[in-house]
């Protein structure tokens, strides 16, 4: 690898300035310097500001250059018309990435300072940015944004084209106690782009999966590159801004007529093996079936419910969405059988009706976990007047617990109170966990997809 | 022909055509080009006099298509420049002469380099392929139902060139249509494989060439054995070098 090619100085660098830190809580160059030191990271950390002495108790350094130790991630919240000078201290301070919060370049059509910026850095220093709130780093607790200073941690890396948007999930994901291993602020995307940290987040350790919130791309094609290659180590899910815009394309031909767009970027994304969710909602969905589970191993799924009409509408996306519902083995629906005596038939989705308890629950789900022809459960409750949902929540956790075979799960608790009770507490606990049935199964699609693509790349998927 | 030969063929007719002014290419030229991947065309020759036509119609076999050749005429059939089943040579004749007719008054200024005399192709079903260029992601190529409802349908999909026989198969599966290449009530199953290597040849051509902008097979025709591009057009950029 070309030395220049490596961003790691983002995540794990050894010492970080921060030019431009200011004493005034509310600015922007204070909440840096607080979130890095309230984050707990272990390397140096040095203020720069030739007007104090010093910022959150740390020393304060008039120039970069008058540090003695070593930095090699610069955090850069100073007006834009000081930027290229802070970039040159940059370079002759041996700093290997610059992370420039500042805003006021391409993004008000002020491309020629950018380009200025970027080619003063070319081959010595990696910049993200400009016009970014930073970058969040969990295995080096690492939080260099002005965003929220505790951040939950997880297993997805999340990238972000929108400052206000990503800010608000930044919150949000450690309110729904999803957690991320890292958050980066892409910014305007001058030097380092969305196939550079896909390359990097796909060789990373503390990342299992990639989520993007993207609304164009500078290039393509090697962001098509990067990803068909980062699949085959993590799932990548992007939400995509812009459906509806398309490319006002001369029609010299059928195909260019056709290809609009957001018709290329659906079949790259689609030939890249890149999952795009329609949304927020679906995405995080996606993320978190995909991060608390195992892949499934086979396509047959069944359906375990306490209502028809849940288990129908179940019936209803999977049939919608190409899932199979498993025909139940003649053993299986004996097994069930004798700990159910009330029941006529047993068919898939298998309905426990309103009965049912969390002992019950609990014997059903060990039954099908155990089968070697089940290779994916959806967990239903709907709320009944006799019920606790916590002991069924429960019951559904103690049955992973036992997933000895590891397959995946998804479950739904549909209903007031008390099903939302048990719904925090799967979340907390890590389960795939959804308010509604549709949703379970849309997540457990995401898990089939992924299965699919794995079993491609098996099969010799070729790489051109 | 090897890839590189190929690509030689391709590059004299592309520059003929960028040095007489022309980003459209002639039908033949259009055949040239694909026969030269390996895309299976149309048999058709150039006739420059009803004479001309008769004799080519004979060594290619009646019946034969009729299509007038002009860079000045984009859609051949609206100015009454196609015939089709033409199966005598007193048919031929009377053909040539009535394209020229209709063309003239039609398109007064059009200059006509004579008329393509084309063997009928047998009807299979039809299917579009082409290519096009994205400002983002580059090369990408195009298959779906073809005919003349490709716009309104839009049963298509793309997939970036240069793309390998799985991902056209992949592609095609993503098309209503690929349910007429199974066999559509009662009709037989048609020849996938052959679409898919056609795809591939289409996605080669259009990284292969740069000057290329967009490239048009439609119809496709797809047979239980083989298939026949019937139709081929290729469009040249802009800019494209003229040696």
């Amino acid at each position: 690898m070309n030395k220049s090619d490596d961003i790691s100085s983002f995540f794990s660098p050894k010492g970080v300035a921060i030019v431009g830190a200011s004493q005034t809580p509310g600015k922007i160059g204070h909440e840096i310097v607080r979130n890095i030191k309230l984050s707990g990271f272990s390397g140096g950390v040095f203020p720069v500001n030739p007007n104090a002495e010093n910022v959150l108790d740390l020393k304060c350094y008039g120039r970069l250059s008058d540090i003695r130790a070593e930095v090699d991630l610069a955090v850069i919240a100073v007006p834009a018309g000081l930027v290229e000078g802070v970039v040159r201290d940059c370079i002759e301070k041996g700093v290997k990435a610059a992370i420039i919060i500042t805003s006021g370049f391409s993004e008000v059509g002020n491309k020629e300072l950018e380009e200025r910026v970027v080619s003063i850095a070319r081959r010595r220093l990696r910049i993200i940015g400009p016009n970014t709130f930073g970058v969040f780093y969990a295995a080096s607790r690492l939080n260099a944004t002005f965003g929220p200073g505790k951040v939950l941690w997880g297993k997805t890396a999340f990238i972000t084209q929108s400052g206000a948007l990503g800010l608000a999930l930044m919150d949000w994901t450690t309110e729904e106690k999803y957690g991320v291993s890292s958050i980066v602020s892409i910014g305007n995307k001058a030097d380092v782009d969305d196939a550079d940290l896909v390359e990097y987040f796909s060789r990373d350790p503390s990342t299992s999966s990639i989520l993007i919130y993207m609304e164009g791309l500078r290039d393509g094609r090697k962001f098509f590159e990067a990803s068909r290659r980062a699949v085959r180590e993590k799932p990548i899910v992007v939400i995509k801004a812009g459906r509806s815009a398309r490319g006002a394309r001369a029609a010299s031909s059928h195909t260019g007529s056709i290809a609009g767009q957001d018709t290329i970027f659906t079949a790259a994304f689609e030939q890249a093996g890149i999952m795009r969710a329609e949304g927020m909602t679906q995405a995080f969905d996606w993320i978190q079936a995909l991060n608390e589970n195992p892949v499934p191993k086979g396509e047959n799924v069944v359906i375990v419910t306490n209502g028809g009409g849940l288990g129908v509408l179940a019936t209803d996306k999977c049939e919608g969405l190409g899932l199979k519902l498993a025909e139940l083995p003649n053993d299986l629906k004996d097994e069930i059988k004798a700990i159910t005596p009330s029941f006529g038939s047993v068919k898939n989705p298998i309905d426990l009706t309103a009965n049912a308890d969390d002992v019950l629950y609990g014997k059903v789900l060990d039954i099908v976990l155990r089968r070697r022809d089940v290779d994916c459960v959806i967990a239903l409750f709907c709320q009944t007047a006799n019920i606790d949902p916590i002991l069924v929540a429960q019951a559904m956790l103690d049955a992973r617990d036992r997933d000895i075979l590891e397959k995946p799960i998804t479950a739904a608790f549909v209903g007031g109170h008390l099903s939302q009770v048990a719904y925090s507490r799967m979340l907390e606990k890590r389960f795939a966990v959804y308010p509604s049935a549709e949703r379970a199964v849309d997540a457990m699609y995401a898990l089939m997809a992924r299965h699919r693509q794995l079993e491609k790349f098996k099969g010799g998927g070729e790489l051109r | 022909m090897t890839r590189r030969d190929a690509h030689k063929t391709v590059s004299r007719v592309v520059a003929a055509a960028a040095r007489s002014g022309r980003r459209g290419l002639l039908e033949s030229e259009a055949d040239r080009v694909a026969a030269a991947y390996g895309i299976r065309v149309a048999e058709s020759a150039l006739a420059r006099s009803g004479k001309e036509a008769v004799l080519r119609a004979k060594a290619l076999g009646f019946p034969v298509v009729l299509k007038v050749v002009s860079k000045d005429i984009l859609h051949k059939s609206d100015v009454g420049g196609v015939k089709a089943g033409v199966s005598s040579a007193a048919g031929v004749r009377a053909a040539y002469a009535e394209i020229l007719g209709n063309v003239k008054r039609a398109e007064p200024e059009a200059v006509v380099e004579g008329i393509l005399v084309q063997r009928m192709a047998p009807r299979g079903h039809e299917f579009v392929a082409g290519a096009t260029r994205d400002p983002q992601f580059g090369p990408a190529v195009m298959f779906g139902l073809g005919g003349v409802y490709v716009e309104l349908f839009r049963d298509v999909s793309f997939r970036l060139a240069p793309l390998t026989k799985g991902e056209a198969l992949d592609m095609m599966g993503g098309t209503k249509a690929s349910r007429l290449l199974a066999g559509f009530r009662g009709s037989p199953p048609l020849d996938v494989g052959a679409a898919a290597e056609t795809l591939v040849a289409v996605g080669r051509l259009i990284t292969d060439v740069p000057e290329i902008d967009s490239i048009d097979i439609n119809p496709l025709f797809v047979y239980p054995r083989g298939t026949l591009a019937v139709d081929v057009r290729i469009v040249l950029r802009k800019d494209a070098k003229s040696t």
